[in-house]
């Protein structure tokens, strides 16, 4: 319910016109089968979320979300199975370990790490999924467009 | 192979026999004393003399320690030898005329009572040597000995104190002709009992023993533990005693390998310890037992014969087997113990004990027909077919008395085990003096589940239950391809439920290696042989040890170069390799990374 | 004597050699003691480079030890005290006057014999175990090899197969000395034959007889002999190792045997390759706790091993499964001696010594009621009444022979109508007795011969391994019949069961101990039986020696008053006034003898 108003607050509040854009990589077993669970709950959550499906988390490579911000998201998210109930048993231990250190080069490279998170929402938590969702819209709405690519680019121009 | 004359019957025995083995082959019977099968012979007590002709001489001889030569010729009825043995046993009747087998054989010859009087007469032994020998030469501890001579002969441990090397064996009592040597003598020493492991160690086996009746191969097995073969490198009574000479204590474990298309996990259950509640003392009062130790009592080939008994009254005879006891005329079976409990113990329901513990109670009336049965319970869950009839009869026939709400104590007093509980549907405390108490301890996992699901790839549970594939869609197999479970490894099963979940496992796992040609998903790595360079990065990071090596050769044969290969049977799809490998030379058929790119491309424009 | 005058060969001779007896007879003597004030005599008089002071093993005469033997001249002198050293020097070696105070005097009144080779005891005796008694000092192989020691062994490896040997030794007919007289060369041979990479052998100086002390005696005199026989012996078997058994009671054999084996390795003739022949063949001394049944060869081997000793059943025999299951070869120590003579002068002339069955010589050692005991060896086939009267100097005091006991504590008793008997193995057991190992007890008249079988019974009762329930059982039982026959509560039916637990006995036990146990019992009822039925019907002893059965009295016609009865008896049952008949109170009197012995009037009497 939160959700869905979040969502009606978006399109009644003139400033917010800023509608942020999330990529989000879910693992098929857990958390795609979590977002799938909260479709057919009819739960809702903000559009903003596109949702890219892979195996494991432990397929995500971190240039698969730098690709994400250069093409202009202003967030990345990356959700799998909550740990030890991996499908393929390790998968997204590789991915804990993995994608934190990535983030902290994130912010090396002067990007608010805060524009990539992670969750771990099983295929069981349809609520869940929709609480992440809704909070993550949250934070980027909150953290403005994402502009770092932008300008690089601009400068270059 | 020597021949010889018997009572001038002509015999061949093997090398190494003695006389009495071949009086025995021509079934005349010899009386004997010292000797005992498998105990190297002495020719100590003179009994078993027999007449022996060779080179012209006659002679009295100890059968049972006279090699069988080539053309002794052998008498073993005569006057001569009569006299012989009569004399030895007057003598050794005059030694030891407590000794019930003495006088019988005296009887026999005809001697009543002896002529001579022996001053300090030892009751029973006639130093006939036997307890020396089998400690020394079968048994190779070495613990008792002969001291003095002549008639100052005694046997004596050194010191004649408790002997720092006796492992109480008693096998000086067991081969002692007359019965002196009483095992309770060194008690302290006596060989620990091996409990019984099948029987919840109520009982003890022997160290070669058939680990329980219905066994596959039903055979026995040796204790390498205890023993005594292994432990002092002596004894090998049953490699003697085996007629087909199966005995082979050179044998190793050894492990094997086969290649197998499907595995079934059916690693069963164990008990929860119910020491874990100190208040209910299991462990420490003998009359407190789980209810799988009060199964074993009431089955019939059990410990007890399927007699209840308490166990504290256990009566055991010489072997360890249970012979008797007390019957508990009060029973309480606790249901609930370390189920149901979050907090402390395990939070989920074990399933079978609502349904055991109405079984128990109903056996329990069987055995002990005036006995009393209570039963503490939260719920009494019966969903299936058949089970809510039951519980209601067990009810209805008042076969026990149901009483709801769980046990605060357990302790003993005067005899009894008495029992602190709450009637919650009353609101009362009840205390009940019980005589034996049955604890439904909560299903657990057999220890070594973990171990053996990282072995085997496959997920479990906090509790340490084997996680299946999909609760609902996928209940017999895993997530790793090839490996069904079955039964309660998985979760607290009952009977029905195993063997439907068993049948199923076995389906599917026929189902997979009748085939010709293995379905598999599509969605496996593979490897890009141009690029590799075979860091094998990607070996470690695979779950399911698909990643190979492969040789890739000329057309003469000539190694060019070594590449990882992908098992497609084996590989799952997961795509870590792909991440891990710095060449690029992994892709996951449909997520590969140009795909991927390509789909972030189009989801952000 | 022709062997016993030659002087010992030694590097260096002098005017005088003075052999000086230094067996445990003459030692407990204190012969050593005069050997000192011999040196310290002859030091202090400048002497020292002319006369030489050898210490000899056992001479034979132990009963007049501490002996010394002045060579060249021969003279005999015995019973030496130290003191008597400075007398003696002056007068024999420096006056040249042999001095007769300390020769040898047959019986009293009779002149003194004053050359060894002159002597009964010395000359009737045929010496060829012995051969080196007295003449060598047992501590210095370069005395042995001196008379021709070592020769044999040379001559067998340098020209005889072990075959050969075998052969040689069968041929001379030598048979065990150690009691059963089985014959050397054929157990040699069964030993030879058995299958084994490796032999063994033994030589047995457990010497278990009480009274008998010849092998100590050789071990202690020649022990090199013992050493060579056994080399040859090895070499004949095919052994690689030897052990002599020997008894802890005998601390001077067991350091002259030590001595022995150390210089017979210095000079090459046990170890490595001896004589350059390939033999190689060495020693070891185990030392025994003194067990009797250790005569017995299967005991001796468990003894050995380093277990009680027991025996075993025998098949399989010491010679194809012995010690640590070695075909094993075992001698006693007097066979052993025996070898290198039989080999140095051959077959022929060996088997010409003795009996038909017996050949050889054999060493008896000769103590009880007789005037010259010691050690004598005498061919086989002498006379008993030789070896007695002739050579043991007849029963002292006067008294009348009775009995020999010959073959140790299970051999039998032989009455004074056997007294010529030829002494061989066969005769001996004819008459119920055995050889043993040259045990030979002579009894006079005052021996009670049933005391005598339960003396003996009463020393196996306490032998007895105990193993096999006939010599255990039945030999205390015998004991226990015997004692209460001593005790005058004989029993009619006593004789009958004594026989038939002893014909039980010798019938069913496992070794030799128990089959030969009872023939004391036996010969002394063979030969004795009225001293049983006088102790059982008439409650007599007739020799006067079981207390139970006899009173003392003083004749009053005999008694010439000496006081000597008076002063010796323990308990004052004797009184009377000075050159007054003595009486003796009956009531007080506790039978020990002592008024008996004393008495120089033979005025006490037993009944």
């Amino acid at each position: 319910m939160e959700a869905i108003q979040t969502t009606s607050t978006a399109d009644d509040d003139e400033q917010t016109t800023f509608e942020p854009r999330i990529v989000a990589f879910l693992c098929n077993w857990c958390s795609y089968a979590g977002a799938d669970l909260a479709g057919t709950s009819r739960l809702g959550y903000p559009p903003n979320i596109r949702i890219v499906k892979l195996p494991c988390t432990g397929r995500v490579d971190p240039l698969f979300i730098l690709k994400a911000f250069e093409r202009g998201a202003d967030m990345v998210l990356v959700s799998g199975c909550h740990p030890g109930d991996c499908h393929y048993t390790s998968g997204n231990y590789h991915a804990r370990r993995k994608l934190p250190t990535f983030r902290s080069l994130l912010e090396f490279m002067g990007i608010d790490p805060r524009r990539f998170q992670m969750s771990w929402v099983s295929a069981a938590q349809g609520g869940k999924w929709s609480q992440v969702v809704a909070d993550i819209t949250a934070l980027a709405t909150e953290l403005g467009p994402f502009e770092y690519f932008e300008r690089i680019r601009d400068n270059r121009n | 192979m020597p021949t010889l004359t018997v009572n001038r019957q002509e015999i061949e025995v093997a090398d190494g026999a003695t006389v009495l083995d071949a009086a025995k082959a021509c079934g005349l019977e010899i009386p004997t004393l010292c000797h005992h099968r498998g105990v190297p012979s002495a020719g100590a007590c003179r009994i078993c003399v027999v007449e022996a002709t060779s080179r012209g001489r006659t002679r009295l001889i100890a059968s049972c320690a006279y090699p069988a030569e080539e053309g002794l010729v052998v008498q073993t009825e005569s006057e001569r030898i009569k006299r012989s043995r009569k004399m030895t046993l007057e003598l050794l009747l005059a030694r030891c005329p407590e000794s019930e087998r003495i006088q019988e054989m005296a009887r026999e010859l005809g001697v009543d009572t002896p002529r001579f009087k022996t001053e300090n007469r030892n009751q029973k032994c006639i130093m006939c040597g036997l307890c020396v020998r089998v400690c020394n030469q079968v048994i190779g501890v070495g613990a008792v000995c002969f001291s003095g001579r002549g008639q100052t002969r005694e046997v004596v441990t050194p010191y004649k104190e408790l002997s720092d090397v006796c492992i109480g064996c008693g096998a000086c009592a067991v081969v002692c002709p007359t019965g002196c040597i009483d095992p309770a003598e060194f008690r302290d020493k006596l060989l620990e009992r091996i409990p019984n492991e099948f029987n919840c160690g109520f009982d003890s086996r022997r160290s070669i023993y058939v680990p329980f009746p219905q066994a596959v191969p039903n055979k026995p097995v040796i204790d390498r533990e205890n023993c005594i073969h292994f432990r002092t490198g002596g004894c090998g009574a049953c490699a003697q005693i085996c007629p087909a000479g199966a005995i082979d204590y050179e044998a190793e474990d050894e492990f094997t390998e086969e290649k197998v298309g499907a595995i079934v996990v059916t690693t069963g259950y164990q008990l929860y310890n119910p020491a874990a509640y100190e208040e209910y003392g299991y462990g420490r009062y003998p009359d407190v037992v789980t209810s799988l130790e009060f199964e074993r009592m009431v089955s019939a080939s059990g410990p007890t014969g399927g007699n209840v008994y308490r166990p504290s009254t256990f009566e055991y005879d010489d072997d360890g087997k249970i012979v008797g006891g007390e019957k508990p005329m009060v029973c309480v079976f606790v249901k609930c113990v370390g189920s149901r409990e979050e907090v402390k113990h395990k939070p989920y329901c074990s399933n079978i004990c609502c349904m055991y513990t109405a079984k128990h109670t109903m056996l329990y009336e069987h055995k002990v027909h005036d006995g009393q049965a209570f039963v503490f319970y939260m719920d009494v869950r019966a969903p299936g077919k058949n089970y809510e009839q039951f519980v209601r009869r067990v009810a209805k026939e008042k076969t026990a008395t149901y009483i709801r709400g769980r046990v605060a104590k357990i302790f003993p007093r005067n005899g009894k085990m008495v029992v602190w509980g709450a009637d919650t549907l009353s609101g009362n405390q009840v205390e009940i003096d019980a005589d034996l108490v049955v604890l439904a301890a909560a299903v657990v996992p057999s220890s070594g589940a973990v171990d053996l699901a990282q072995k085997l790839r496959i997920g479990y549970d906090e509790h340490e239950f084997f996680n299946e594939a999909h609760p609902k869609l996928r209940p017999v197999e895993t997530n790793t391809a090839g490996i069904f479970l079955a039964g309660a490894c998985q979760a607290p099963r009952d009977i029905p439920e195993t063997v439907a979940q068993a049948s199923g496992a076995a389906a599917k796992a026929l189902g997979l290696v009748v085939r010709d040609e293995y379905e598999r998903e599509p969605i496996v790595a593979c490897v890009d042989e141009n690029t590799c360079n075979a860091c094998f990065n990607c070996e470690p990071v695979c779950a399911y040890g698909a990643i190979g090596e492969k040789e890739i050769r000329d057309r003469k044969g000539n190694l060019v170069k070594i590449v990882a290969e992908v098992n497609p049977g084996l590989c799952q799809g997961c795509g870590a390799c792909a991440v891990t490998c710095r060449s690029n030379s992994i892709e996951v058929e449909g997520f590969t990374d140009a795909e991927l790119y390509a789909e972030i491309d189009a989801l952000v424009p | 004597m022709a062997e016993q005058t030659s002087p010992p060969t030694a590097h260096h001779v002098g005017r005088a050699q003075l052999l000086v007896c230094a067996g445990t007879g003459c030692v407990s003597g204190r012969s050593l003691k005069v050997r000192e004030a011999l040196l310290e005599e002859i030091d202090k008089r400048g002497l020292k480079d002319e006369v030489k002071i050898v210490a000899t093993g056992c001479q034979g005469f132990c009963a007049q030890g501490p002996i010394m033997i002045f060579q060249p001249d021969g003279i005999f002198y015995q019973k030496l005290k130290p003191e008597d050293v400075p007398l003696l020097v002056e007068e024999h070696l420096i006056k040249g006057r042999p001095v007769e105070k300390f020769m040898y005097v047959p019986s009293a009144g009779e002149p003194p014999i004053p050359k060894l080779s002159d002597i009964d005891f010395f000359n009737k005796q045929r010496l060829i175990v012995l051969r080196n008694r007295g003449l060598i000092d047992p501590e210095k192989i370069d005395e042995y090899i001196g008379r021709e020691g070592y020769q044999a062994l040379a001559k067998v490896l340098a020209s005889m197969t072990p075959e050969e040997v075998i052969d040689e030794m069968t041929r001379s007919g030598l048979r065990g000395r150690g009691g059963a007289g089985f014959p050397t060369g054929v157990k040699w041979g069964f030993t030879r034959k058995a299958p084994g990479d490796d032999k063994c052998i033994i030589c047995n100086a457990d010497e278990g007889d009480p009274g008998a002390f010849m092998d100590r005696s050789i071990i202690e005199s020649d022990p090199f002999s013992v050493l060579e026989g056994m080399a040859i012996g090895a070499y004949a078997i095919g052994a690689s190792h030897g052990y002599v058994y020997i008894r802890e009671e005998y601390p001077l054999a067991m350091e002259r045997l030590h001595i022995a084996i150390d210089q017979a390795r210095e000079y090459g003739l046990l170890g490595e390759d001896i004589f350059g022949c390939g033999l190689n063949f060495d020693i070891s001394v185990f030392r025994g706790a003194g067990a009797f049944v250790c005569g017995e060869e299967t005991s001796l081997i468990s003894s050995l091993e380093g277990r009680m000793p027991e025996p075993r059943v025998r098949p399989p025999f010491p010679a194809q499964s012995g010690v640590w299951n070695m075909p094993t070869n075992i001698n006693n120590v007097e066979t052993w001696a025996n070898v290198p003579v039989i080999m140095r002068r051959g077959a022929e002339w060996f088997s010409s010594i003795g009996t038909d069955t017996s050949k050889g010589t054999k060493v008896f050692s000769v103590v009880g009621n007789v005037n010259n005991t010691g050690l004598v060896e005498v061919p086989m086939g002498t006379t008993l009444r030789e070896i007695v009267f002739g050579i043991g100097g007849g029963i002292p005091n006067g008294r009348k022979f009775k009995a020999v006991q010959t073959g140790g504590p299970s051999g039998g008793c032989i009455p004074a109508s056997l007294l010529d008997l030829t002494i061989d193995y066969e005769r001996l057991g004819e008459v119920g007795s055995i050889m043993g190992s040259g045990g030979l007890i002579v009894m006079d008249e005052r021996t009670c011969m049933v005391d005598v079988a339960r003396y003996f019974l009463e020393f196996l009762v306490d032998e007895s391994c105990g193993k096999c329930t006939p010599c255990r059982e039945g030999v205390a039982q015998m004991h226990g019949i015997l004692e209460r026959i001593c005790a005058g509560q004989g029993r009619d039916d006593d004789i009958e069961m004594l026989i038939e637990l002893a014909e039980y006995v010798k019938d069913s036990s496992l070794c030799a101990l128990g089959g030969t146990a009872p023939n004391p019992v036996l010969s002394t009822l063979k030969y004795f039986r009225d001293e049983y039925t006088a102790h059982i019907a008439d409650g007599k002893c007739p020799a006067g020696v079981c207390k139970a059965l006899i009173q003392y009295s003083i004749s009053a016609d005999a008694c010439k008053g000496c006081t000597k009865c008076a002063r010796v008896c323990p308990v004052g049952a004797i009184t009377g006034a000075k050159k007054q008949p003595h009486t003796l109170d009956r009531s007080k009197c506790i039978k020990c003898g002592a008024c008996y012995e004393s008495c120089s009037f033979d005025a006490v009497l037993v009944e």
